[in-house]
């Protein structure tokens, strides 16, 4: 019954009761948001240090004045670019190479399955250490030719054919979500693709200059040999060979990681000032109705209470608000945040990776226990001012 | 007293919501465009069909507005429901979208979609569980 | 059970004028006896609120003990002082004092619920009948009258049948049709078996008085010796 106490006079103030769930609800919407926002991105970035898994990529020249391999790379923009392979042979023979493994890039045209084009990355199952093992995560067998692998924001599933370039091509696996290029693009084996670029060729589809696709890879994946340091690799390879641009995996992310560092400070700016202006009105708002309660509080005290009662009587309420602003406030983040992040991802255009299932209701349960808590922070002050309330005196007041 | 003041409030977030979701789909949170071509992408059609199932939403909203009986009314609120989950899942799931999830279809259409297709059926069931109560409170009165 | 004062005063401390301390309520003795209303009368700022808060157990004196039945309230815990106050003692203050958030009938009944006992709702359905608003059980206590207000006090006092019963200045306000009423509830209680304290500054209330105290400037004094109780001058 004493609980009931608490849920009749929250009932029976209906709008101190609306600001105090609003409020603590805006809170647990900024702190969930913010935080999911800013793990999603975190991981984004994690995850394209994986994938892009070289220390050094090896481009033609052209394609670094034109900005064509980093849009490719960090945007998932679709483009292509090819060299000619004795430029990638006078590449592996420099020093310190530990691996190395050509790719070949090609741009579907937007016809057949897909509406816009779709970036096809072909890689040599024999010496390919970048892609290979992240296929292996969905896909035990070997690709076989004309086989495909999709990223995870393709629709379409394993079994379908998707045809590219008339080349008809069956999808054997879908790759995880990684929140980079790898979830718009088809992966397919050299053999594939170069079956691909003629076909491409025959309907003249495709623009390669003079170069002989069979001859032409687009860029080189290289990791370093133990004990050596890759920038003297790249400033090698930029050294010696003519007409490649080797650059340096770390400092392509570098600029993401200089964009993502400005995205989660602005955050972490807003989710402190909606906190610091939620708590000042919390207390606001609870010292108030404190003061304006205290007659009320005097006639639970003639009626029985004790001096703890009438503080917990404050702090119950407290903690009923903040449960329910609290899961209010999370309900609604995770209403904006979910369905949307792509929508999101392609708004900051940064790597966009969401947290596991298991990690959201982590965080969800971490933002209402700490929407609660401030509630009940907020509280105390006005709970102690209560336990130490005088009856009579307040009594007196009246007359 | 007081469930008649919830239930106008329940009305009033039903047609709102309905209307969004008409008016929305069509200038907010609308699907791709029409190709270079000048033809339409599948998921133009999925957007035209989320339109019309917003038009009778929207009607049904009226409907729950303006009827005063709380029997009609709670049959109203419960035929939306089903209504509304239908149109929350037009968008792929009956009518697929486009090839890309990055596309505006995937990203912006279909969860909005999806957000106000559950609010409204979410609404609706509230609705029509609170018209059942004040008819049954009527018929004890 | 009889609810005793011994040598109780209240001293406050004033800081904005020459002597800084004075005193509210002179030492003195009083006692309450069960199936008695005492009547409590003197000017306003005489002291006798400050002696019924201190006979209620709101306010600690600043010396002397007082005593219901062998139990020293100031003795008690908060906690247990509460109790006791919630069980045996019965307050009606000054003002109006309801919780707007509940409803008469719940308002009553808060003695009982405060400590999540059974309501008694039916038993304080009845008194609210005896008292003339049964038919405001249901209602909220923004849509009652003062006198009306004043009665839900007086139930919310009455409900659980404490030992004492301490009514301040329970007439204030009302006309004289609802202060006879009013009265004689208390009497009532009396009757029943409660010691009754009624602090007053309006005549009228001594024909239901089985003794008439009168304070004067914090001295407590019996004004005509209806009982032969023991009552000592104030000092």
């Amino acid at each position: 019954m004493k609980q009931s106490l608490v849920l009749r006079d929250l009932a029976g103030r209906p709008v101190r009761t609306a600001v105090l769930t609003v409020l603590t609800a805006l809170l647990a919407l900024t702190v969930l948001g913010g935080t999911v926002i800013v793990t999603s991105l975190r991981r984004g970035l994690g995850a394209l240090e994986s994938r892009l898994g070289a220390d050094i990529m090896v481009v033609p020249y052209e394609a670094t004045t034109q900005k064509k391999f980093e849009n490719i790379v960090l945007q998932g923009a679709t483009g292509y670019f090819y060299m000619d392979s004795a430029r990638a042979e006078k590449v592996a023979q420099c020093a310190g190479i530990g691996q190395i493994s050509p790719q070949y890039f090609l741009a579907s045209a937007s016809s057949g399955c897909c509406s816009i084009p779709v970036q096809i990355i072909g890689f040599d199952p024999e010496t390919d250490f970048t892609i290979t093992p992240w296929i292996r995560r969905s896909y035990g067998g070997s690709l076989q030719k004309n086989d495909i692998v999709v990223g995870n924001d393709l629709n379409a599933f394993v079994g379908d054919t998707l045809k590219f370039y008339g080349v008809e091509c069956r999808v054997a696996a879908k790759l995880d979500r990684t929140g980079t290029y790898f979830d718009t693009a088809v992966f397919t084996s050299a053999e594939t693709i170069r079956s691909l670029i003629a076909s491409s060729q025959a309907l003249g589809m495709n623009d390669f200059a003079d170069a002989d696709p069979s001859k032409s890879v687009s860029c080189l994946l290289i990791n370093a040999a133990e004990g050596c340091v890759p920038e003297e690799i790249v400033n090698d390879i930029n050294l010696h060979v003519k007409r490649v641009k080797a650059i340096q995996t770390k400092e392509m992310i570098s600029g993401i990681a200089d964009g993502l560092a400005g995205v989660s400070a602005v955050i972490g700016i807003l989710i402190a000032a909606v906190w610091v202006l939620g708590m000042v009105i919390l207390l606001l708002v609870f010292t108030m109705s404190v003061n304006e309660r205290k007659k009320e509080f005097a006639v639970l005290r003639i009626a029985g209470a004790s001096r703890g009662m009438l503080a917990g009587l404050v702090m119950k309420q407290a903690l009923v608000t903040g449960l329910l602003g609290g899961i209010g406030g999370v309900l609604l983040a995770l209403a904006a945040v979910l369905p949307f992040h792509t929508a999101i991802e392609s708004r900051l255009g940064l790597p966009f990776l969401l947290p596991a299932a298991g990690t959201v209701v982590l965080f969800a349960l971490a933002a209402i226990l700490l929407s609660v808590l401030t509630g009940a922070a907020a509280a105390a002050v006005s709970a102690l001012r209560i336990s130490r309330i005088d009856t009579a005196l307040i009594l007196r007041g009246e007359n | 007293m007081k469930n008649n003041r919830k239930l106008l409030i329940l009305d009033a977030a039903v047609l709102l919501l309905s209307a969004a979701l008409c008016i929305g789909t069509k200038l907010l949170f609308h699907a791709c465009g029409a190709k270079e071509d000048g033809g339409w992408m599948n998921c133009h059609w999925a957007e035209c069909a989320v339109f019309a199932a917003g038009i009778a939403l929207t009607v049904s909203g009226l409907l729950l507005c303006t009827v005063k009986g709380r029997g009609q009314r709670a049959g109203i609120a419960l035929g939306i429901v089903p209504a509304a989950l239908t149109a929350a899942f037009l968008p792929q799931n009956v009518i697929p979208l486009c090839m890309m999830n990055t596309m505006r279809c995937h990203s912006v259409m279909r969860p909005a979609v999806m957000v106000l297709g559950c609010l409204i059926a979410v609404c609706a069931l509230t609705d029509n569980i609170l018209s059942l109560k004040a008819a049954k409170e009527e018929d004890r009165a | 059970m009889m609810l005793k004062g011994v040598g109780i005063s209240k001293e406050f401390l004033r800081e904005s004028r020459g002597t800084n301390r004075f005193f509210a309520v002179q030492e003195t003795d009083i006692a309450l006896e069960s199936g008695q209303m005492t009547v409590l009368m003197g000017r306003s700022g005489s002291g006798k609120s400050t002696l019924l808060n201190m006979l209620a157990g709101l306010m600690q004196p600043s010396s002397g003990h007082i005593l219901l039945g062998d139990t020293d309230l100031y003795a008690l815990s908060d906690k247990a002082l509460s109790r006791l106050r919630c069980e045996q003692i019965g307050v009606i203050p000054q003002g109006q004092t309801v919780l707007h958030s509940l409803n008469v009938v719940q308002n009553v009944c808060l003695p009982y619920t405060l400590y999540g006992e059974d309501a008694h709702e039916a038993d304080a359905r009845a008194l609210l009948e005896r008292l003339g608003i049964g038919a405001l059980c249901d209602v909220k206590p923004a849509e009652l009258s003062g006198g009306e207000l004043r009665r839900v006090a007086i139930a919310r006092a009455m409900l659980r049948k404490p030992a004492v019963l301490l009514a301040d200045e329970p007439t204030a306000d009302l006309d004289d049709e609802n202060t006879e009423a009013v009265l004689g509830d208390l009497k009532q209680a009396a009757q029943d078996g409660a010691a009754v304290l009624v602090v007053t500054h309006e005549t009228g209330a001594e024909r239901f008085a089985d003794r008439l105290l009168r304070m004067n400037a914090g001295a407590l004094a019996e004004v005509s010796p209806a009982g032969d109780s023991g009552v000592s001058d104030g000092l």
